[in-house]
């Protein structure tokens, strides 16, 4: 745009001049620009700013993810080697004494599971069932150990005795629902055939009860460990009163309760 | 000697004047404008103030002997100041009494009360006084911190009569400490909050509490309607439950806001306190979003057969009045491979605990396979317990 020249000195001096260089305009750019067209040819520039062009920069979506928990959680995790080798605790100490299966499931990592077989009272079962059950029904009139179970699991067209109690292995096994043989230390398998969610959540960590210590090996319950199978949910979640802690004054509004 | 003499002569009659029109100040009589002349003057206009004569103070030494040491002060009292009136003092000597006196005082009182009281006290008040002066926990060596865990023990079998092991095992390596809650599965039993209270030393007759259940009412997701004090059977139809303790945020306002460094991260990811560091100013306690830490208003009171011995500097040994306290994911236990106390006390197994960084860990599988959320997202601060449903 043209200048308007100082007043006191007359006309203005035609349009202003944007840059200077010592040889004139006739010789091209001056400066960085030149610099850089020294270095590269014009076509390779062109293809460097193309690119930036159509790569753009990360968005603050990107980046959020990027640097989200879960995003450094698991990249620090993916740089570590073996988990145990890294920390050394391990938790086993406290799990002496406790007798576990290893779990007979696909898909997860290794665990073992609590042993069930120790805690039935009448067990091996044919030390009793030596005849089939009719018969036994039948016999000498003496009452025998477990009538008084009720069944409350199902309506009697989905579930009755036979269905998970194997009369073909002498009552001391469960069965599948094709009839093959389990046993009752891996009862999670019989009832994960019909709650298979919440197998598939016991198996993943986010259903049932781990044994001590997030480190060292993984020794989670049975199902029967929680659950009565006869009338689930079983005793666990049944309802009741609070724990008390004691020696506390009776309940008080604690600090921020009431906000 | 001599300019004493002549300022109290010279400041009977002002003095009397002062006393009578009760406060008004009176101008200083003195003309030499000796340094304990302008002292004086100084002190006749404070109420009060330390003076050159010593004739208040030396009143208030005398009262403060006599209580001290349970003797009648009425008719001695006068006559007391009787006798320093007429007893020509200068102001070094009036200066000697005076501290004379209060120190009398103080000592008679220190050892009629104070920790030098009982066979123990020159060990205790020892021990106190080492305490005192040590420097922040982050800053120590090895070896102080040694001696630390060392006077704390000994200081809790002096002071509690209880034997307690204080332990200081750092974090472990490769670990990140993550939680998770099932709101499905909760069904209000508090045995979580027993078994923290149970582990962690807490003050029993302020009910300190780490870990807050609210009973929510279904259908959203409301946290001022829910209540955390409820007591009554439960599971109540159309309420769940949803528990909040320390999140050990990866963000944490509470560090940054503390004025004097006594909260940190470590690192594997627990929030802590150094309780002989924590000025109680609760500024922490102002800046947490999830109301997640408490104070101690006084003395913590912990019947002697629930104190739990084996203790962490860092998480749960005895704290004092005035500090802040709160959840450290039972670090005692954490940090030697166990779950916290409110993992293992869940009967309805609501509760995940574990190490982030463990690609095969539950929490990891937790936080791949359900639909989790965190409160308060929007703050940014990161928690590290995350809230899922069945």
């Amino acid at each position: 745009m043209a200048r308007r020249g100082h007043p006191h000195r007359g006309a203005n001096r035609g349009p202003a001049i944007l840059w200077r260089t010592g040889a004139g305009r006739s010789q091209g750019p001056s400066g960085p620009a030149r610099a850089m067209l020294s270095v590269l040819p014009p076509p390779a520039l062109l293809i460097i700013l193309a690119a930036l062009a159509l790569t753009g920069c990360e968005s603050p979506a990107e980046r959020a993810h990027r640097n989200s928990v879960r995003a450094r959680i698991e990249r620090s995790s993916a740089a570590l080697p073996s988990q145990a080798a890294a920390h050394g605790l391990s938790a086993a100490s406290y799990l002496i004494g406790k007798v576990t299966v290893k779990a007979q499931v696909t898909g997860a990592p290794a665990f073992r599971v609590e042993a069930r077989r120790g805690s039935i009272a009448a067990f091996p079962c044919v030390d009793c069932h030596t005849k089939p059950v009719e018969k036994l029904r039948a016999g000498q009139g003496r009452r025998a150990a477990h009538w008084s179970i009720e069944l409350a699991h199902a309506p009697p067209t989905t579930l009755k005795c036979a269905t998970c109690h194997n009369a073909e292995a002498g009552m001391g096994a469960l069965r599948l629902l094709d009839g093959s043989r389990v046993g009752f230390d891996h009862s999670y398998r019989l009832c994960g055939q019909c709650h298979s969610l919440q197998a598939r959540d016991w198996a993943g960590g986010a259903h049932g009860k781990r044994l001590e210590g997030w480190a060292g090996p993984r020794v989670v319950r049975n199902c029967t460990g929680c659950h009565n199978p006869h009338d689930p949910p079983g005793p666990v979640v049944a309802p009741r009163w609070p724990a008390i802690v004691p020696n506390a004054p009776p309940k008080l509004a604690q600090e921020g309760a009431s906000h | 000697m001599k300019f004493g003499v002549t300022i109290l002569n010279r400041l009977a009659r002002p003095l009397a004047a002062v006393m009578r029109r009760r406060g008004k100040a009176a101008d200083g009589k003195a003309e030499e404008p000796a340094p304990g002349g302008g002292s004086v003057r100084r002190a006749e206009t404070a109420p009060g103030a330390e003076t050159a004569t010593g004739t208040e103070p030396a009143a208030d030494a005398a009262t403060a002997t006599g209580a001290a040491t349970g003797l009648a002060t009425d008719a001695p009292a006068s006559s007391a100041l009787q006798q320093v009136l007429d007893k020509p003092v200068g102001r070094r000597g009036a200066l000697a009494f005076l501290a004379g006196g209060v120190a009398a005082a103080g000592t008679v009182a220190a050892a009629a009360t104070g920790p030098l009281a009982g066979p123990d006290g020159k060990e205790k008040a020892q021990l106190a006084f080492q305490e005192y002066f040590k420097g922040n926990y982050r800053q120590m060596t090895d070896a102080e911190k040694e001696a630390t865990v060392q006077r704390l023990e000994r200081l809790s079998q002096l002071r509690h009569g209880i034997k307690a092991e204080i332990g200081r095992e750092e974090a472990p390596a490769g670990v990140r400490f993550g939680y998770a809650f099932n709101i499905s599965k909760c069904k209000g039993f508090l045995e979580c909050v027993k078994a923290c209270v149970m582990e962690n030393n807490q003050d029993r007759s302020t009910n300190i509490q780490y870990i807050k259940i609210f009973e929510m009412n279904q259908g959203g997701m409301k946290l001022e309607e829910g209540t955390a004090d409820f007591f009554h059977q439960v599971p109540v139809p159309g309420k769940f439950y949803m528990g909040t303790q320390c999140f050990q945020c990866e963000n944490p306002p509470c560090v940054d806001v503390c004025p004097v460094g006594a909260t940190w991260m470590e690192p594997d990811g627990i929030v802590v306190i150094e309780y002989d560091w924590c000025i109680g100013c609760r500024y922490c306690q102002a800046a947490c979003p999830y109301w997640a830490r408490r104070f101690n208003w006084k003395a913590p009171e912990i019947p002697k057969d629930q104190i739990n011995r084996k203790q962490h500097y860092l998480g749960n040994r005895v704290r004092q009045k005035g500090v802040v306290e709160k959840c450290t994911f039972c670090l005692q236990r954490t940090r030697a491979g166990r779950n916290p106390a409110c993992v293992e006390a869940c009967p309805t197994g609501a509760r995940v605990f574990g190490n982030l960084l463990d690609p095969d860990s539950e929490i990891r599988w937790v936080l791949a396979n359900k639909k989790v959320f965190r409160l308060k997202e929007d703050l940014g601060t990161e928690p590290k317990f995350w809230y899922y449903m069945d």
